[in-house]
């Protein structure tokens, strides 16, 4: 036979045996991977009872706990959904029962090295404060990312206080941010809207995180930080320009009426949005006139956005949206009018 | 130069083109598989549902999922109960009936009583006129709209104008979503909301599997050969090739079967376009070109664990109608982007992406053809080296195998959906057969898109399906 010919069978040969010995090794895989699964249900299942057992009141042996133990990661998760029904004392008291029997220091343990870190850093912020408060600390500063946030996210569980500051500090403040981040940026800023407004005097906070900032002094709720948002309705970014807008729309501060009646004109139409959606949030019924020419905007974001406003400021506001639904000279505005009336009847 | 001789060197000449696009084919699969396996040996392992609500659910922004109908009579309830019951924190179904001349609509309504409604939106993309509008009082998440014909793309682009989630979800109306599909799926989304615009998913094959009330409750392997056949070529597919574009960032396809949007990058490239049956491809090839044209920041991904199941063709007649849309749709994207291969400021889209299309598509089934064409005429010729032949055969059916079993391993890796051990057996089996005449049926198929495309053809072709309500009786 030829030489290229054999080269070309070799290679048929070499494929085939390739694929036989990996099919093989995937059977063989299945088979531990099968045992493997059948371990955990039945750890979940001694997670359980141990559990049921401190309900009951019942002995609570050293051996009992052994498996949870053994692999505190895959005992975590069963952890957690109980964690999630039973509140209370009766949570308490199966807490003390873990951290009594060892559990807990193989948790701390696990949560610092292996494949499911963020698992067990989750199942920590489960236990009591004075119990895990420190070492969650010391995962905050932790080298991998979703570690620290995760850290940070069990660290409010267990109620421990978190700045503004230190929750900045583990995001990239000069760029984007995950949504999970940016959901813990408003946890943490309702909770302490003084370490938010001054976390916004920073120099070095990109548009989006000066955004989110100024979102979440919104949805806190503190009319402290009605000065601050005004001074960012007229800067020059447009992101940041909309943010303060709408926050002082969720505030619902009669001082920001003025500032949200401004950006009704705003150059940009994001801005001129979310001053009509701040009119519909703040319930500020004064600006329904301006409101309502908004409904002619060049931008449909615009007008839809000022007939929704209309919709939330209830009687005053249906009553503009059935005279523009019978008065316009423009189609698309009765449309508009009409569909926001019938949305808000179905409602 | 006799006429011999000139056949004798054409000849020379095609077989040698044969030979070396089947090369650049199998390099192509081999680089893919590698790149899947690092891939996914990145990849944490699939992760519990409830492990998923607990981490992403606060974060989760909310979902329009989008499913257009047409003649969807025997499946649509039970697919539209299935979307209701996703296991994700806000979402809205949008159901489209595009001027079905069946009961899809009198179906519709009858289950979930619905009535006329209103709702404002601005039509950003091109749709045909809409007709009603429907909600349901039993189930404020479902809106229907009843449109006049106008085919996938425009009955996705009203959808789209009517969404008012900052994400929109494509999805058949005869696909089940897994429950916890949208949770996984919308991951990107969250760990990168400025970046990422679009986000795939798997699709696996229901033929066979036992479906009661739009819920997957057993995952089995068809019993029909042909559906068998996809199956394993669905593996490779998803698992591999999409999987490995999506690490180069070079993905040229989200299936239309199942993908996740950015609401505002669709209205920026003006939604799908008319006029084509490979609408899905060309709308993630459209993606690229706005955002590296407009030098904006971007990301498409793919991610095998959210799984989307759908019926496959169990007859000749309907595989090859399949086939050949979207033999089609490939080579009609091909020809509206073909500029992009030779501008260097599409990258890796253009050096990965649309080369891989090039060979892949429209090159490999036209030269494959030429290769079974060939072999008689190399036969009359004397030219034919029986030995040679035998030996390209056996390599490429070893070489076949090996990739067929490289896909069972990543599935094995990561999804793990084949749940018994004796379907290991059977992929396995098939992958072995399905060089046996499956592969050269579906090349002709493809031949005949290929001439399709040609002669100018529009229309989709229809599917005839047994529907989830069959597949669960059988």
């Amino acid at each position: 036979m030829a030489p290229p010919v054999l080269l070309l069978l070799a290679a048929a040969g070499t494929f085939v045996t390739v694929s036989l010995a990996a099919m093989a090794a995937l059977l063989v895989a299945r088979l531990f991977r099968e045992r493997a699964a059948a371990g955990q249900v039945r750890l979940s299942s001694a997670t359980r009872r141990v559990f049921l057992e401190a309900m009951r009141g019942g002995p609570q042996t050293q051996a009992a706990f052994a498996p949870l133990r053994r692999r505190p990661a895959m005992a975590a998760e069963a952890l957690l959904e109980i964690a999630g029904l039973v509140h209370g004392r009766e949570r308490e008291r199966r807490l003390e029962a873990l951290v009594k029997n060892g559990y807990l220091a193989c948790l701390l343990s696990a949560a610092a090295q292996g494949r499911s870190r963020q698992l067990c850093v989750e199942a920590i912020g489960v236990f009591p404060r004075t119990a895990v408060e420190p070492a969650l600390r010391v995962l905050l500063q932790d080298r991998v990312g979703v570690i620290q946030l995760t850290a940070a996210v069990s660290l409010l569980a267990i109620g421990a206080p978190l700045s503004v500051s230190a929750v900045l500090h583990l995001m990239p403040i000069s760029d984007g941010h995950s949504g999970l981040m940016g959901e813990l940026v408003r946890r943490v800023v309702r909770s302490d809207p003084a370490g938010g407004q001054a976390a916004l005097s920073r120099s070095d906070l990109s548009p989006l995180t000066r955004a989110l900032l100024l979102d979440s002094l919104g949805t806190g709720g503190d009319y402290s930080s009605v000065p601050i948002l005004l001074r960012h309705v007229d800067v020059q970014n447009f992101v940041v320009r909309t943010a303060a807008v709408l926050a002082l729309g969720r505030l619902m501060h009669p001082k920001g009426r003025e500032a949200v009646a401004l950006a009704l004109d705003d150059a940009h139409w994001c801005v001129r949005a979310a001053a009509c959606h701040a009119i519909g949030l703040g319930s500020f019924d004064t600006l329904l006139g301006p409101l309502s020419a908004r409904l002619s905007d060049s931008v449909w974001s615009v007008r839809y956005r000022a007939a929704e406003a209309m919709k939330a400021l209830g009687a005053a506001g249906h009553l503009q949206l059935e005279e523009a639904s019978r008065v316009s000279v423009d189609p698309t505005v009765r449309d508009l009018a009409l569909c926001a009336l019938f949305e808000a009847r179905a409602a | 130069m006799t006429g011999l001789e000139l056949l004798t060197a054409g000849a020379v000449v095609v077989s040698t083109a044969v030979v070396v696009l089947a090369a650049l084919q199998n390099l192509i699969q081999i680089l893919q598989l590698g790149l899947a396996a690092v891939a996914l040996g990145r990849r944490p392992p699939e992760r519990l549902a409830t492990q998923l609500w607990r981490r992403y659910s606060d974060g989760a922004p909310p979902i329009t999922l989008m499913a257009p109908a047409y003649n969807e009579e025997l499946t649509i309830v039970e697919s539209v109960r299935s979307l209701l019951n996703l296991y994700y924190p806000q979402f809205e179904v949008v159901v489209v009936n595009d001027g079905s001349k069946d009961g899809t609509l009198t179906a519709l309504i009858a289950a979930f009583e619905l009535t006329p409604t209103r709702r404002a939106f601005e039509p950003a993309t091109r749709s045909a006129p809409i007709r009603g509008l429907y909600a349901s009082a039993s189930q404020p998440r479902l809106l229907v709209i009843d449109k006049e014909n106008g085919g996938k793309a425009d009955a996705l682009n009203a959808a789209i104008n009517i969404a008012r989630s900052p994400l929109v979800c494509t999805i058949d109306a005869d696909s089940l979503l897994e429950p916890s599909a949208l949770l996984r799926a919308v991951q990107p989304f969250i760990d990168d909301p400025e970046r990422v615009v679009a986000v795939g998913g798997s699709i696996r094959i229901a033929n066979g599997c036992r479906i009661d009330h739009g819920r997957l409750v057993d995952i089995r392997l068809p019993t029909n050969l042909l559906a068998l056949f996809q199956t394993v070529e669905y593996l490779r597919a998803f698992l591999m090739a999409r999987m490995a574009s999506s690490e180069l960032q070079a993905s040229t396809i989200i299936s239309g079967a199942f993908g996740l949007f950015d609401r505002r990058a669709l209205l920026q490239v003006g939604g799908y376009s008319h006029g084509t049956v490979g609408e899905d491809m060309e709308l993630v090839i459209k993606l690229h070109r706005w955002f590296r044209d407009h030098r904006r920041p971007y990301s498409i991904a793919f991610l095998p664990e959210p799984v989307c199941w759908t019926e496959v063709p169990e007859t000749l007649a309907s595989l090859g109608r399949q086939r050949q849309r979207w033999q089609r749709g490939a080579l009609e994207t091909f020809a509206k982007h073909a500029d992009m291969l030779v501008k260097p400021h599409y990258g890796r889209v253009a050096a990965v992406g649309m080369t891989q299309v090039l060979i892949t598509d429209v090159l490999g089934p036209i030269v494959e053809l030429l290769g079974y064409c060939l072999l008689p005429v190399l036969c009359a010729l004397g030219l034919l080296s029986w030995s040679f032949f035998g030996a390209f055969l056996a390599l490429s059916v070893g070489f076949g195998m090996a990739i067929s079993v490289g896909g069972l391993a990543l599935e094995e890796a990561q999804l793990r959906r084949a749940t018994r051990l004796a379907d290991l057996f059977l992929l396995f089996g098939v992958s072995l057969l399905e060089h046996f005449g499956y592969r050269q049926l579906c090349n002709f198929f493809r031949v005949q898109g290929a001439w399709l495309f040609l002669r100018g053809a529009t229309e989709w072709g229809a599917m005839s399906r047994k529907g989830f309500q069959s597949i669960r009786a059988s």
